[in-house]
Order: structure tokens, then C-alpha cells, then sequence
């Protein structure tokens, strides 16, 4: 599936369980996912949706909500 | 078979091979959940129901030697995601997964090989060792499969990553609990292979 930044955050607030708008682009990834496992879950199960890789080595560089939106819409063709 | 009695130290180590499988367990099955890949959701269940049956195995052990386990409060994985962080990807999942499956299995195997092994320990040793076999060999298949869309070299180098991980892991956990291995190790009691 072609990555857009609404699809995206469907999918985010499918696996968290939360409402679509509680996903807020500034929001750090480490508040709105608190459990670290939680995180890997909502991570793989993008890949999956977006047919896309995400590395142990690229986590640190998702602080925030905008930019895991950002970079898996950079990977997504 | 005779409740013949075990150590204190050999208790602790039940106990902490119980933890580990448990967190093993809860960790394939929240993966196990929701999974695009059928073929490696199918495995990985298998793989949650396996370990949370080693748990089980452990828990009845310790219990037909009238023993409670002890609760310890950090199992190997916990020490693993210490040193390398949770893994990202599924290749990084199997990776790390077929790491501590060959750090398990020579732990099992050094652990059966004592020659005063309680024969109580001794069964639920062999038991457990039958499916680690079919953990390895599953793992081992779905990661050359994933050569394909991660590369070769990126499976190795991940590999070669989690393998130094598991070293430095598994000599702290020496210094940290030394004392329960210690005895096993000491007895030089173990029979010849
Ligand atoms: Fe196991
Ligand atoms: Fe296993």
C-alpha cells in the first residue's frame, strides 16, 4: 500500500487503540507509545502495511510522530 | 521417580530458566497476533505455544520436587533488550531469536550433561531439547528466505551484531549470578559427550 501521512495514522491509531486525532505530528514517539514493546508492534505492523524496512540503527532517528510519518512515506514507493 | 532433592542454587536456576522461557513466550506471541506473512505466523505461534509449554515443563519440575519457583525479576531477554535494544524488523526478530536459541540449547546441554543430574530435571531437559531442534531449524530457514528482501550481507552483519551482544550478555550474566552457574560448572562432574 502507497504510504500517505492519513493512512499512516489510521493505521497508528488501529494498533494503539487510540482515536486518530489523539496522533498528533508533534507528539514524541516515546509519550504517545510508553510500552517499548508496543512500539516494535506498531513499527513491524507498519512495514507490513507499507511494504517497507525499518532498521534497529534508523529508530533513534524517530523522536516524533511527523517524523515516522515522514520517513515512511520517504520509503514507501 | 524418586523427589530426590536439588540445591538452592540449582532452584534459582530453574526458576531463572522458567522467567526466560515465559518472557519467550509473551514475546512470540504478541508478535504471533497480527502478522502479514502467514507462513512465519504459523511458525512463530507454534514457537509462542512451544515455549510457554517449556514454561509449564519448568513450573511442574520444580513442583514435583516440592519446590516453588523463586521469583526472579530479570530473565535473559530482559538483559539481551539492555544491550541491544528491541529489535525493528521481523529479520531482526529472527536474528536475535536464533542467537538466544543456540545460547539456550548449550545452556540445556551443558545443564543434562552433569553426571548427578536429578533424574526429574533430566526429563524435563530432554523434552524441552526435542522442539529447540524445530526452533532453530524454522529460524534458521525464514531468515535465508528473508536474504531476498533484506540481503545476504545485512542478515549476516545483524546476525554478527546480536552475536557479540549474546557474548557480552552471557559473561555479565556469569558475573551477576555466577554463584548458581558457578556450581554447575565447578563440579566438573559433567559425563563424556
Ligand atoms: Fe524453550
Ligand atoms: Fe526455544
Amino acid at each position: 500500500m502507497k504510504a500517505t501521512a492519513e493512512k499512516i495514522r489510521q493505521e497508528m491509531a488501529k494498533v494503539l487503540h487510540l482515536n486518530i486525532d489523539a496522533i498528533k505530528d508533534e507528539y514524541p514517539l516515546k509519550t504517545l507509545v510508553a510500552e517499548s514493546f508496543l512500539l516494535i508492534e506498531l513499527v513491524i505492523e507498519l512495514q507490513d502495511t507499507f511494504d517497507i524496512i525499518i532498521s534497529q540503527d534508523e529508530l533513534p532517528k524517530i523522536e516524533t510522530v511527523a517524523n515516522l510519518i515522514e520517513m515512511i512515506i520517504s520509503k514507501s514507493k | 521417580m524418586e523427589a530426590m532433592k536439588i540445591t538452592e542454587s540449582e532452584r534459582w536456576l530453574l526458576s531463572f530458566y522458567r522467567v526466560s522461557e515465559i518472557n519467550g513466550a509473551q514475546f512470540f506471541g504478541r508478535l504471533a497476533k497480527n502478522m502479514k506473512d502467514k507462513k512465519i505466523q504459523y511458525d512463530l505461534t507454534k514457537h509462542f505455544a512451544d515455549e510457554s509449554q517449556h514454561a509449564w515443563l519448568w513450573t511442574k519440575c520444580l513442583g514435583d520436587l516440592n519446590m516453588d519457583p523463586i521469583n526472579v525479576m530479570e530473565s535473559y531477554q530482559d538483559q539481551y533488550v539492555a544491550a541491544v535494544g528491541l529489535p525493528t524488523n521481523m529479520m531482526e526478530v529472527l536474528a536475535i531469536t536464533q542467537v538466544f536459541e543456540r545460547r539456550v540449547i548449550g545452556q540445556y546441554g551443558v545443564h543434562r550433561g552433569l553426571k548427578d543430574i536429578n533424574p526429574y530435571v533430566a526429563a524435563t531437559l530432554d523434552l524441552i531439547m526435542e522442539d529447540e531442534k524445530w526452533h532453530i531449524e524454522w529460524i534458521t530457514q525464514s531468515l535465508k528466505e528473508m536474504e531476498t528482501k533484506f540481503t545476504k550481507e545485512v542478515v549476516i552483519s545483524t546476525l554478527k551484531k546480536y552475536h557479540e551482544a549474546d557474548q557480552a550478555v552471557y559473561e555479565k550474566t556469569l558475573k551477576e549470578h555466577g554463584e548458581h552457574l558457578k556450581e554447575l560448572m565447578d563440579k566438573k562432574a559433567f559425563k563424556a559427550w
